[in-house]
């Protein structure tokens, strides 16, 4: 993330032939997407969100972990700030994705900068920021038109599978008889232990639990999550500096 | 919630809180790049962003896991004891949904 492009006289360019290739190449990792869709949309219709409100949100806010977390505080009122909060803060790690993406667009018209950022997803950001950096190493042409062919496939799978979910999950079904209530727990829990990276990850995760639980007993509302986010946050912070040399800022 | 009208109906708060979490995401989307054009995100700028989101998912299952029920804290653990085995996510949510709905069916809780 720090090293800047080997040639930076090279431009980042948008074309066709990336879009088709960014299409292309994922197809098969998108086809573990459809449950995740499928998931989200019966959790959201045990959460009585309508089929057109689900998929209205799988389109227009098209990140799951987000979309997730909002239906854990889907209650009449409808906290707005507490769910505005929340997914800030469950998109955080966007920013540090951005910035990391940030030195390889060089030469990238503003509009279409724009275009990239709103369709970063954790899968096409993560597809495309690896052959970005290797096409720079390389002194390669920079295609980031494969970072929005990834999310052209996966944008409309996602808000279909939704509306597919939350049509079935919706109606007579009786959610908490299928443990679909399980659904939300059971995603958090399966990507948090994908995220954890060594015993250094063991401080923020504890202090997250105490906090949470803490947030929950005393302070009333919706506040939990972003209570449980900033202790991790904080403890992470505490923690004695390690950073690998390719880490952030290593070089700043 | 309530019963629908025939033409497609979103309730203007329900339409509100899609808006916010739109816009709420974008912004991350967005800031990374706008962000590194002014100041690069420093070493603990970045430990404190990616600790935070972890904790944040954390939150939530910690939540869901206070707030459940014992088919819950039952089935919990055995989701993440399957995804460990198998390495595969979605096998090990459909296993945890499915026990937790075989301990309902059994009325065991």
């Amino acid at each position: 993330m720090s090293a800047a492009p080997a040639n930076a006289a090279d431009k980042t360019v948008i074309t066709w032939h990336g879009i088709l290739r960014g299409m292309r190449e994922n197809v098969v990792i998108s086809i573990g997407l459809l449950p995740f869709g499928f998931a989200f949309g019966t959790a959201a219709a045990s959460a009585n969100l309508p089929v057109l409100d689900a998929t209205l949100m799988s389109i227009l806010v098209f990140a799951g972990s987000a979309q997730f977390a909002a239906l854990g505080l889907w209650s009449a009122p409808l906290p707005l700030a507490a769910i505005a909060a929340t997914t800030l803060i469950v998109n955080a790690r966007h920013i540090v994705m951005g910035a990391a993406m940030q030195p390889y667009m060089k030469g990238l018209p503003r509009a279409k900068l724009m275009l990239v950022a709103a369709l970063m997803t954790d899968s096409s950001w993560a597809y495309s920021y690896q052959r970005i950096v290797s096409a720079a190493q390389i002194g390669a042409q920079r295609d980031i038109g494969i970072l929005l062919g990834c999310a052209f496939l996966q944008w409309p799978l996602w808000a279909a599978c939704t509306a597919l979910g939350a049509w079935l999950g919706g109606g007579s079904l009786d959610s908490r008889a299928w443990g679909l209530d399980m659904v939300i727990p059971a995603y958090f829990a399966i990507t948090v232990i994908g995220l954890w990276r060594g015993k250094d990850d063991a401080l923020p995760w504890i202090a997250a639990i105490l906090a949470t639980i803490a947030a929950l007993i005393w302070i009333p509302g919706n506040w939990f999550i972003l209570i449980g986010g900033a202790a991790a946050g904080l403890a992470g912070l505490w923690l004695p500096m390690k950073e690998a040399p390719k880490a952030a800022g290593a070089a700043q | 919630m309530t019963s629908l009208p025939d033409f497609p109906y979103i309730e203007p708060i329900v339409l509100a809180a899609i808006a916010v979490m739109a816009l709420a995401t974008y912004a991350t989307r967005l800031g990374g790049f706008v962000l590194m054009g002014f100041i690069p995100i420093s070493g603990r700028l970045e430990r404190f962003l990616r600790h935070m989101a972890g904790g944040v998912l954390i939150a939530i299952v910690a939540a869901a896991t206070y707030r459940g029920d014992p088919a819950i804290w039952i089935a919990l653990p055995l989701t993440i004891g399957l995804l460990l085995i198998s390495r595969k996510a979605m096998l090990a949510m459909i296993g945890g949904v499915m026990f937790v709905a075989l301990l309902r069916y059994l009325a065991v809780f």
